[in-house]
């Protein structure tokens, strides 16, 4: 349903993206998977956890980047693509710009405080605090994927530029059986030259492996503008993708669990993960077409608060961890007291100090053209 | 609009048309450095090598297609009995020549130094390097500059070819040179950044080369009374 040029579902999809970003996050603390490499790893973990948290994790992103080149493809269609490139410059890189710094030097300065307040310290911090660790090393944290989105628009440029159009009618010519069946295996080398689950590519420079990978989504989201009836193509096979993913996860947890060195093994790992985002993605744009394409009050407010939450949640999820790091309780209550407040704080300080100033506008855009042309703005907020 | 008599609004057009002519086979290098940079930063020993040695030759053939593009193309394919029709002097055809050569190649050149400036500071690679990797960049901007000037100066392609020939050999005995340094030999594996007196002399030399050549280019134009006239 497109109503005063929004796309409903991409919109709605988004704000509950955001959500699923903050409930990883926050989740990571009780994961034993992560215990021996996040700041705020708990004593009190899970199996569950990582259960839960890597199953979200392996689409959560690729969804993202998806509906971020959907709307990419929007733009280039309404303004071309100077105009696009003109608007991701505003939209992406000054947020990028303007909240590195600030972000990386809150979770610096709250991880030194943590060292030397915090009595259970997790591994992480136990090397901080011991000075093993001199610094933390340079990362763009969680705003890594605003510095792919700038890579992937670059390269919308120079496929123009260039006139390269066998990748975009590749796209154009496939099947959803191809999609479903091929895409993932073309996928499968590029999970394979990096530990599994895949880690974050929060390095300064890119990545090959997350170029390859984030960029399939965020190129099928682009060739989705231009054949808006494939996502319908799926409809049949929704229950079907969704049973698999859930039966391929579970598969590569037992590999995980396994954990055998061999080369094959971890090939596999790679196979699963890589079907499990790809069928998982179609599945969330083909259940989000069909149960929520219309305009949902709480979930339109959460939408516009999403990119600046997203931005600031990181710290603030750590400031409350850290916290909770020496309070006896099972990880459920710690968990959803730091998804809670981490909620509660970024929308509040949205609706109070963000929303309706210069920053706002940044973010949001003009609230005059937020109605009309909210359509320009959403690629950002993957 | 004119500053110095020289009609500025042409120049800015001459510079467009070489910036659009180049930009199709600029977009193609930009691709390439990508890739280069996401071997970089995959980390793995392999791809560093791989993705560095990518960079440094993407960078030499940006500028040796360049200069072949907009300057020695358009005398071969007589584009430039064409400009010659347009009001402006043999020295407004320069000025835009050399604008366009600079811009078309600074915009990888910037990219890959910044790069390099992050990469040697942010990761474990020592600090050290930067002034070595300075060193070399700059020496390959001089050779782009020299090579851009003689083109615009020289009208046999021959000579063309030999001299940026001769520049791309020259890089390789002068990164063992710069290597060999006593500061930069000494410090190149640790994380001080020392700017020594040889190697700001080093950097003065290249400075003046560069400055040198544009400026004899320059005074050669301004005594051209067309486009055309040979030397």
């Amino acid at each position: 349903m497109i109503e005063n040029d929004r796309v409903h579902y991409l919109d709605n999809l988004r704000a509950l993206a955001l959500l699923a970003g903050v409930l990883f996050h926050a989740a990571l603390a009780y994961s034993p998977l992560m215990h021996n490499f996040w700041l705020t790893a708990d004593r009190d973990k899970s199996v569950w956890v990582d259960v839960a948290a890597w199953f979200l994790h392996l689409f959560r992103m690729p969804l993202f980047f998806a509906i971020a080149g959907f709307f990419a493809a929007r733009l280039v269609n309404q303004r071309g693509v100077g105009g696009m490139l003109n608007n991701r410059m505003a939209r992406v890189l000054l947020p990028l710009v303007l909240f590195w710094p600030l972000v990386t030097a809150a979770i610096g300065w709250l991880a030194k405080r943590a060292a030397s307040t915090v009595r259970n310290a997790p591994p992480l911090l136990e090397l901080l605090r011991q000075n093993d660790l001199p610094s933390l090393p340079l990362s763009l944290a969680h705003l890594w994927f605003l510095g792919y989105l700038l890579l992937f628009y670059l390269l919308i440029w120079i496929a123009a530029t260039a006139e390269w159009r066998v990748a975009a009618s590749w796209t154009l010519a496939a099947t959803p059986a191809r999609l479903l069946g091929l895409a993932p295996l073309l996928l499968a080398p590029a999970l394979a030259s990096v530990s599994a689950p895949t880690p974050a590519p929060e390095g300064p420079l890119p990545q090959l492996w997350a170029v390859v990978f984030y960029g399939v989504f965020f190129f099928f989201g682009y060739a989705l503008h231009w054949r808006p009836l494939l996502l319908s193509q799926f409809r049949p096979l929704s229950a079907a993708l969704g049973i698999a993913s859930l039966a391929a996860h579970t598969a590569f947890l037992w590999l995980l669990k396994v954990q055998s060195r061999h080369t094959g093994a971890h090939l596999l790992e790679a196979v699963l993960q890589a079907y499990v985002s790809v069928w998982m993605t179609v599945w969330c744009l083909q259940a989000g077409q069909a149960w929520l394409n219309a305009r949902l009050g709480w979930l339109r407010y959460l939408s516009d608060g999403s990119y600046w939450t997203y931005l600031v949640h990181l710290p603030v999820v750590f400031a409350i961890q850290f916290q909770l790091l020496d309070w006896d309780a099972g990880w459920p209550i710690k968990w959803a007291i730091s998804v809670l407040v981490t909620l509660t704080a970024c929308l509040a300080s949205y609706h109070f100090a963000v929303r309706g100033t210069a920053l706002g506008r940044v973010l949001n855009g003009r609230p005059g053209r937020r109605e009309g042309m909210a359509v320009t703005s959403q690629g950002r907020r993957s | 609009m004119t500053f110095a008599g020289h009609d500025l609004q042409m120049i800015r057009l001459l510079v467009v048309k070489d910036w659009q002519v180049y930009q199709k086979q600029l977009a193609g290098y930009l691709a390439g450095l990508l890739l280069a940079l996401s071997l970089i930063g995959t980390g793995r020993t392999w791809s560093f090598n791989a993705g560095g040695l990518l960079l440094l030759v993407l960078l030499v053939s940006t500028g040796f297609f360049a200069i072949g593009h907009i300057v020695v193309n358009e005398r071969k394919e007589s584009t430039l009995p064409f400009v010659m029709s347009l009001p402006v002097t043999a020295l407004d055809v320069f000025i835009a020549k050399l604008i366009a050569g600079l811009l078309i190649y600074l915009v990888p050149f910037l990219v890959v130094l910044s790069t390099t400036i992050l990469l040697v500071l942010a990761t474990s690679l020592p600090d050290g390097l930067l002034v070595y990797a300075m060193l070399v960049y700059f020496f390959m901007f001089l050779s782009y500059c020299v090579a851009l000037c003689v083109a615009i100066a020289v009208e046999s392609e021959g000579w063309n070819i030999f001299i940026q020939m001769a520049l791309m050999t020259m890089l390789s005995p002068f990164m063992i040179w710069a290597g060999s340094l006593q500061s930069i030999a000494t410090n190149v594996r640790t994380n001080h950044i020392v700017w020594s007196p040889e190697v700001l002399s080093v950097f003065g030399g290249e400075v003046l080369v560069t400055a040198l050549a544009l400026a004899v280019t320059c005074w050669f134009h301004t005594r051209k009374a067309s486009v055309l006239q040979s030397s």
